[in-house]
């Protein structure tokens, strides 16, 4: 079965990939100036307490060894302690990470719903102004830095229009409890659906800024594909046999145009994720991206490898799913993965 | 089929194309592609329009789908009385596959990959609102008497699947499912081998036989019109340039570059030197010389040649031709 051997063989590519993704990660933070041992026991601690601290924390043991022990606790789905909260890894990101999915995931849809037809459109209309007007937005949509957009998005959207809030995740008359950590479902869960309405308003703005850039990009490789499929010989066959219009873009054209949208998707799931470092911070997300930067600024070792290779499954995991929707877009894909048997 | 049925069928030409002029926009100007050609094609009948590339003839086959929407078209285009020039687009999509089916160059190309070969086989007669158990039972049955051995279980198949030459079937299946009166073949055989060619051309004119359906057969291979059609249409530069059934062409080609193309012919059955060919090479659409487009290449030419275009006149023995040295008056004696 041809998902058996794809999903196999990706996730052991996967395994190779993280290692090496975990490694390099390890060795550069051990160049990075700061002790964590006394950033773990405070300003005012004693050599004595600073080097007990560092025998807590293996922290006296070579580096590679340091990495070896790492790497076990890791497959055990320990990733340790945090240095600065003496919190779980594990838990920290477990608690940040719905709010990034939430965040990303909403940006993609916003970019598919958006892109896919006015990419059809522009494609349709070639050469027409409408092309060219969509295609100028999309340079200059593609061009504007990110955290630029976000503050003129708060200035105008929130500060003169007051449609959007401003930031946050949820406004604070919704006590909301956790059950799953994404923010549109546990509001739901504990408010009804005003709460959730008010979780989504509050995402609505960090997740379009989020899929400006992205989402231009999705455009022109749509476009560009479209108009290539459209001078296909089997488009000029479907319509001498009579298809109308929009049945020959719904079911010959776009589910050809389509395959290197779904790659640049899988290859920007992973990019977003590090943008929305950016855009949490300045909406006041508890995202993976807030985690991330308080790692980083606190020399928590621990917490830095964890969030950056939680990034790595979540990017691993994404282009499985790429490559399983290429196999059932195509069967030529399929043919290839079962061996070139039918 | 009643005898009232085949009279009212062969009085009426299944395609008649009047004057037929076809431009295009580049960013050099407008061009010219087809430059006033009228040809008809009675129903049932077999005719080959034949050229070297650039003459026009397969853009005189997409031109009367009105597939290519960069096309500007005027002239006329009948199709069982239907004018198709200036046709709404909605009613040109219910004609096409219904009235006038179409077999494409390249049969992978012509084959969408992410479909399966049933899909794309009942299509034309799902888009018309045909149950798909029912669309099914007709693309087996048309798919088993065009060739495609266990119809059934291959519906299920994706076009990489199946041979070139299988592949043509399928896309002829597609093209006659819809009963069509008229079927455009643009060079079908030109990416096959030659025993396949063999094979496709053969069912072509079986099919034609069986469901007296008019075929055009645009091709370059001349040997390939001889067992095929009974007519012949010589195009060059844009223009027809001579019409004729097919033995006469054969035999005694009127117009110097028809006379050309079958000299250049290899034939087992005569001794030859060497090869013959024309000397020079066809105009590019936008630079097409003037009178008659030939005359830079023409062993007869004179000076009326370069000046004027030649009217398509009768020949004495059937058939027209568009050169001067057949002259109206002359060939009306």
């Amino acid at each position: 079965m041809w998902i058996v051997r794809l999903v196999t063989k990706r996730l052991a590519l996967g395994v190779v990939t993280l290692t090496a993704l975990a490694a390099i990660v390890f060795f550069i933070s051990t160049l990075v100036p700061g002790d964590p041992a006394r950033v773990a026991v405070g300003e005012n601690a004693t050599p004595d307490q600073i080097a007990a601290a560092r025998e807590r924390l293996g922290l006296d043991k070579p580096v590679v060894m340091q990495f070896v022990m790492y790497l076990g606790r890791m497959v055990r789905g320990d990733l340790g302690v945090s240095i600065s909260t003496h919190s779980p890894v594990s838990s920290g990101l477990a608690a940040a990470l719905p709010t990034t999915f939430e965040l990303v995931l909403l940006a993609i849809l916003l970019m598919v719903v958006v892109a896919l037809p006015t990419a059809t459109i522009a494609a349709l209309r070639q050469g027409h102004h409408v092309d060219t007007g969509l295609r100028t937005s999309a340079v200059f949509a593609a061009g504007i830095p990110t955290f630029w957009l976000a503050l003129l998005a708060q200035f105008i959207l929130a500060g003169k229009l007051q449609i959007l809030p401003i930031s946050g995740a949820v406004s604070r008359q919704y006590v909301v409890q956790h059950h799953t950590g994404f923010m549109l479902v546990d509001s739901t869960i504990s408010g009804g659906l005003a709460a959730g309405w008010d979780a989504f308003q509050h995402l609505l703005m960090p997740a379009s800024v989020l899929a400006v850039l992205f989402g231009a990009q999705l455009f022109r490789a749509l476009r560009t594909e479209i108009i290539r499929v459209l001078s296909r010989e089997h488009i000029a066959v479907a319509r001498a046999k009579g298809v109308p219009r929009r049945i020959l873009v719904l079911n010959h054209v776009l589910p050809n145009a389509v395959g290197p949208a779904i790659t640049i998707l899988g290859v920007q799931f992973g990019m977003m994720v590090g943008s929305a470092v950016l855009v949490e911070s300045i909406f006041a997300l508890p995202g993976l991206g807030s985690y991330l930067t308080n790692a980083v600024s606190s020399a928590d070792i621990n917490a830095l490898l964890g969030a950056v290779l939680v990034t790595g499954v979540v990017v691993v995991l994404a282009s499985l799913l790429v490559d399983v929707l290429q196999a059932l877009r195509d069967p030529r894909v399929r043919a290839a993965q079962n061996g070139g048997r039918r | 089929m009643t005898v009232n049925q085949l009279s009212a069928t062969s009085t009426d030409p299944a395609l008649q194309v009047s004057d037929l002029c076809v431009d295009v926009d580049t960013p050099a100007g407008r061009i010219r592609l087809l430059d006033g050609v009228s040809l008809s094609v009675r129903s049932g009948e077999r005719l080959a329009v034949v050229g070297e590339s650039g003459s026009g003839k397969s853009v005189m086959a997409r031109s009367i789908l009105r597939l290519d929407d960069s096309f500007h078209l005027s002239g006329s285009i009948k199709v069982d009385g239907t004018e198709l020039v200036g046709l709404p687009e909605r009613r040109m999509e219910r004609l096409r596959g219904s009235k006038v089916g179409m077999v494409f160059q390249d049969p992978l190309g012509a084959l969408n990959p992410l479909c399966t070969i049933g899909e794309q086989v009942t299509e034309p007669l799902r888009v018309r609102g045909v149950r798909r158990p029912e669309a099914e039972r007709a693309a087996i049955a048309i798919l088993g008497e065009l060739g495609v051995a266990k119809a059934a279980q291959r519906m299920r198949a994706y076009p990489h699947e199946f041979s070139g030459g299988m592949r043509q079937r399928v896309v002829l299946a597609m093209a006659l499912i819809a009963e069509p009166d008229l079927l455009i073949a643009d060079e079908p055989t030109t990416a096959l081998d030659v025993r396949v060619q063999e094979q496709v051309i053969d069912l072509l004119h079986e099919v034609s036989t069986e469901r007296d359906l008019a075929v055009i057969l645009i091709t370059h291979d001349l040997g390939i019109v001889a067992g095929f059609a009974e007519r012949v249409a010589v195009m060059y530069a844009g223009r027809k340039i001579q019409d004729d059934a097919v033995g006469r062409l054969f035999a005694e080609p009127a117009h110097p570059y028809a006379r050309g193309l079958i000299e250049a012919v290899p034939r087992l059955d005569q001794k030859m030197q060497r090869l013959v060919g024309i000397p020079g090479v066809p105009p590019h659409p936008g630079a097409r010389p003037s009178g008659c487009a030939y005359h830079p290449r023409c062993p007869h030419r004179m000076e009326q040649c370069e000046v004027e275009v030649p009217r398509e006149n009768p020949l004495a023995t059937g058939g027209l031709v568009a050169c001067h040295l057949y002259p109206a008056d002359r060939s009306a004696q």
